[in-house]
């Protein structure tokens, strides 16, 4: 189950409005290598995980990664107050603006909605654990990019930490890869009820 | 049917992560050079992920020093009454990240028992901090709000304002 606690997982503190931003990291909101999508991606396919330490991994990752969009989603709020509409035109942020005001939406910085499309849970722990990995380095990349369009020091010391969480999920994930190839390969573990 | 030995195994067993051992720069499938020291469970960073750069606690937490060392200014949880509500705050973010990191590494590596005795040495200051913390300033549960009237856990800022 969850229960909440009233802190973020790495402060947040930003200064400056900066609308255009705002757009660029809602993409790690709810785009498809954002945190919405690592969550919902983990804490689905922790169910098939064939090991109580890989459910753990997953479950214990996709946990994290709440936290992560809560920052995520708190960045794009602090850089949204108190805008004029003249900032909100010439940013192009009136392309958010116009459907959502300064509220916060799980989408890209085109305005594409969040979709399930954007994970895969197939229930297979090798695809599976692939998967995760490609999806660490997309969120990764993601950040990369953002820090070459930003320079506000707030932003961008948040935008590090999040982006070095994503190298150590990397590795998390690798172990576990390696582990569960061992247990299937010397038959400690069935996938989808075959007896590998 | 026999699954296939995965031919490119993206860390070599040896040198999966473990706090206190040194792995140098971080080359376990890590990408490109872009390494913000995070990641790196070698270094003596426990559990790897420098909070921030390094400022908050060094991201030192396993040279020799269990919990010790560089976690803020080496007030470990005790002296909590001297502390304001910012600071406070904080060193309760860095006990929780630190946990949070190292519960990671227990979830793969859950026979480790230096890391274990570290982990139960964070929850343990975290609760204690997180309790005077509720007690003298705002509820971070609401559990902890349990106690007052009116209903703390809404007469108090939500941690997305500024």
């Amino acid at each position: 189950m969850w229960k909440y606690e009233k802190k973020l997982l790495y402060p947040v503190r930003v200064r400056n409005k900066n609308p255009r931003l705002a757009q660029i990291i809602l993409s790690q909101y709810g785009g498809p290598d954002g945190e919405l999508a690592a969550s919902l991606r983990y804490l689905s396919q922790r169910f098939a995980m064939p090991t109580p330490q890989t459910q753990g991994l997953l479950n214990d990752i996709g946990n994290e990664e709440l936290s992560h969009l809560e920052m995520v989603g708190t960045l794009v709020y602090q850089l949204t107050r108190d805008l004029d509409s003249e900032m909100v035109k010439d940013s192009g942020f009136y392309n958010y603006f116009i459907n959502h005001s300064t509220g916060i939406y799980p989408a890209n910085t085109n305005g594409t909605p969040f979709d399930a499309k954007y994970i895969a849970s197939t229930g297979d722990p090798l695809a599976d654990l692939n998967e995760n990995l490609a999806a660490e380095q997309k969120a990764r990349a993601t950040y990369d990019n953002i820090l070459r369009l930003s320079d506000d020091p707030d932003v961008n010391d948040v935008i590090k930490f999040l982006r070095e969480r994503e190298i150590v999920h990397y590795q998390r994930f690798a172990e576990a890869l390696c582990q569960v190839n061992d247990a299937i390969n010397s038959r400690r573990v069935m996938v989808n009820g075959i007896d590998a | 049917m026999i699954y296939p030995q995965n031919p490119f195994c993206p860390l070599n067993r040896d040198e999966c992560t473990r706090p206190g051992g040194n792995n140098g720069n971080n080359n376990n499938g890590n990408m490109n050079n872009g390494n913000m020291g995070g990641g790196n469970t070698g270094n003596g960073n426990m559990g790897g992920g420098n909070m921030g750069n390094g400022n908050m606690g060094n991201g030192n937490m396993g040279n020799g020093n269990t919990g010790g060392g560089n976690m803020g200014n080496g007030n470990m949880g005790g002296g909590n009454s001297n502390m304001n509500r910012n600071d406070m705050l904080r060193r309760i973010m860095e006990l929780e990240f630190a946990a949070t990191d190292l519960n990671l590494y227990l979830d793969n590596h859950p026979d480790d028992r230096e890391a274990l005795e570290m982990f139960t040495k964070l929850c343990a200051m975290l609760k204690s901090l997180e309790h005077d913390y509720s007690r003298r300033f705002e509820p971070l549960t609401a559990g902890e709000s349990s106690n007052q009237t009116p209903f703390q856990w809404v007469k108090t800022a939500w941690p997305w304002k500024a």
